[in-house]
């Protein structure tokens, strides 16, 4: 795949939060940011190291190396992020997805919030035994 | 290959798609009983197999062993008697095609077709520009995708700005593309992976381009939509089946999971789109489905053997195949003139036997040349005409007959031998006499030795009544009529309509077998011109 050369310096929510640790604990490898994440949250090596590289693709870090693995250093401080970004957080914007050539998990296009309140019912009370 | 043939082949196919659609929909209500029946992956399994039946079908040649059931049963009458018989069997299959005989006005046919075209070439290029515009999407997508990992074949990546996770199948790599979102989600990403992949498993994505292409072929034939809406609906619910069945996934869990997405993509559309949406859309209505089938599994649904689905499948695909016989059999591919016609006219050489080409010759004519039912009969009914040509024609010479009255039998029995059946009215023998006419001609018809089958001794009795009829008449045409209706209904029927002109009698409605010597007529004329059969 052909990664995208954009510099875009607005992070998701997911991102951000990857950031955070980053900026917190210092040039670190993948092992210690998935130490430092919330008891509650018990992701998946595999995620975090995609979302770490996807913060290198965005020029926000940069690895080094250490010995036979990499640590991830922050290149943009928290500060000079805060400064440049905009007011309103990029919250994972819907484009125009395709709908005709994949199979998607769910169809969603004429989902209300009715529907899903209808829904959250219906499972609740079929769940019960 | 003509574009009549391409036409043919379009259509049926659409027939096809609307059969399925059916089958699919009879399988699905009928297949699952409270407690038993067929597990949805059976019915899906099915289904495909229908779709790629529909879409193979109709390029397969048609085989011409349907015409032993269609056999025209015209009855040689008694010169005494005049009753009405049973009704012909030559016209059960009537060609469905429009146009058939003179083409009055050519130029209006033209311009319809031409608007048909020209309306079918604009909803192919629309079709056309959302595929471009939706494939140009997808690699945009997939560009900016980030590679997760990868299971077997398959690349799972995250893209941050997908609401709705999706699988796809390209030939040399299939992928799973999640929102990024879910990966703060473990155990949900497990899920959904799991639920894609079953996708994969299942052939659903490849499949996905059939009816893609059935959906744009077809796009207006409602009933593409309404298997493609089918076929989406058992892909979900047969994945839930397989991971909610097989792979012992908690029903809560699984809900919980598809519960989680569509909020998440809800949240996302409302900051470009207001919620007015539809209230209980067909997307909510597959999800409040699929949440009833996968806490339905709870109760023990037993599903039936595997050969019991396999049995479903061969005889839903027999339905299929029948449906296509019966349209390919009726449908006229060809159109005979009468330009043709008189062409065809050209190699009549007799004096005595005039053949007359009117709308009716000609209708009949597009029947046996321009349906595959017609040409089989005609091609068989020659073949077996030449194990009699000779003997019939010495025949027809010792009386000085014309030896176009070889079309009589070809129409009469299709050249084959008859036996008679123990009904009185009912004829036997090639010349296909009626028990009282064949004594009436010294023939010995009893319950010993019928000689209506003695093919020489029918013949020299058809010879002799024809002759006795001609004279009767002076006319061909009603010497045939009267073959047919016996000498005292045409009498009558001269008196009644006032008229001598066999045609004009005709369309009075005094002929039994109706078509009767007009099919005669076309028989002359094909007889004369076998190679139109090819």
């Amino acid at each position: 795949m052909v990664r995208s050369k954009k510099n875009n310096k607005q992070l998701t929510d997911v991102e951000l939060e990857m950031m955070t640790i980053v900026w917190r604990i210092g040039p670190c490898n993948v092992h210690q940011i998935l130490e430092h994440l919330p008891k509650e949250r018990a992701l998946a090596y595999t995620s975090v190291s995609t979302m770490v590289r996807i913060l290198e693709q965005k020029h926000f870090v940069r690895s080094i190396k250490d010995g036979r693995g990499h640590l991830y250093e922050a290149i943009v401080s928290r500060e000079d992020y805060e400064a440049a970004s905009v007011s309103s957080f990029v919250k994972n914007v819907f484009q125009g997805e395709p709908t005709q050539l994949v199979m998607r998990l769910l169809a969603s296009d004429q989902l209300t919030k009715d529907d899903l309140e209808h829904i959250k019912k219906l499972i609740s009370e079929k769940g019960e035994p | 290959m003509s574009i009549v043939t391409v036409v043919k082949t379009y259509l049926l196919i659409n027939v096809l798609i609307a059969a399925t659609s059916t089958l699919v929909f009879m399988i699905t209500k009928l297949g699952r009983g409270a407690r038993r029946g067929l597990s949805f992956s059976q019915i899906l399994r099915i289904s495909y197999l229908l779709i790629g039946l529909s879409l193979m079908l109709p390029w397969l040649p048609y085989p011409e062993t349907t015409v032993k059931i269609w056999q025209p049963k015209a009855q040689v009458w008694s010169a005494f008697r005049a009753k009405h018989l049973i009704p012909s069997a030559s016209d059960k299959n009537p060609p469905l095609a429009i146009s058939v005989g003179d083409m009055k006005t050519p130029v209006a046919l033209q311009t319809v077709t031409l608007t048909m075209a020209g309306l079918l070439a604009l909803g192919w290029l629309m079709v056309g520009w959302r595929v471009f515009r939706d494939t140009r999407s997808l690699s945009s997508i997939l560009r900016r995708s980030f590679l997760l990992k990868k299971i077997g074949p398959v690349s799972i990546c995250t893209v941050e700005d997908v609401s709705i996770p999706f699988s796809l199948w390209l030939p040399f790599q299939a992928f799973v593309v999640l929102p990024q979102v879910l990966l703060m989600e473990p155990a949900k990403l497990k899920l959904v992976i799991k639920h894609e992949l079953q996708h994969h498993r299942q052939q659903d994505t490849k499949w996905l381009y059939a009816m893609q292409f059935i959906a744009a072929l077809c796009f207006w034939n409602p009933f593409a939509y309404f298997l493609q809406k089918q076929i989406g609906d058992l892909q979900e619910i047969a994945c839930d089946e397989a991971l909610i069945g097989h792979q012992r996934i908690s029903s809560k869990a699984y809900c919980d999971c598809l519960l989680w997405v569509a909020q998440q993509s809800l949240q996302s559309r409302s900051l470009l789109v207001g919620t007015a949406g539809f209230a209980r859309g067909s997307a909510a209505k597959l999800l409040k489905r699929r949440i009833e089938e996968m806490f339905r599994r709870n109760g023990k649904f037993a599903p039936v053997s595997s050969l019991l689905a396999v049995g479903t499948g061969i005889v839903a695909a027999g339905f299929l195949t029948v449906a296509t016989a019966a349209t390919q059999s009726s449908v006229q591919d060809e159109r005979v003139d009468r330009r043709r016609a008189e062409e065809m006219a050209k190699a009549v050489t007799s004096e005595e036997f005039k053949v007359v080409i009117n709308d009716l010759v000609l209708d009949q004519l597009n029947r046996y040349l321009g349906t595959p039912d017609g040409r089989a009969f005609m091609r068989k009914g020659l073949a077996a005409m030449k194990t009699y040509e000779v003997e019939i024609e010495r025949t027809l010479t010792q009386y000085n007959l014309p030896l176009e009255l070889l079309a009589v039998p070809l129409i009469e029995s299709g050249y084959q031998n008859l036996k008679g059946d123990g009904v009185a009215r009912h004829g036997a023998g090639i010349w296909m006499f009626i028990q009282q006419t064949a004594r009436d001609y010294g023939l010995r018809v009893d319950s010993n030795v019928d000689e209506r089958l003695n093919v020489g001794r029918e013949t020299l009795a058809s010879a002799q009544m024809l002759t006795d009829l001609k004279k009767e008449f002076g006319d061909w045409g009603l010497a045939l009529l009267g073959y047919n209706i016996g000498n005292s209904a045409v009498h009558k029927a001269i008196r009644e309509t006032g008229s001598r002109d066999v045609w004009e009698i005709i369309r009075q409605k005094h002929e039994n077998d109706p078509n009767y010597v007009a099919s005669v007529m076309a028989a002359v004329l094909i007889i004369k011109n076998p190679a139109s059969l090819d």
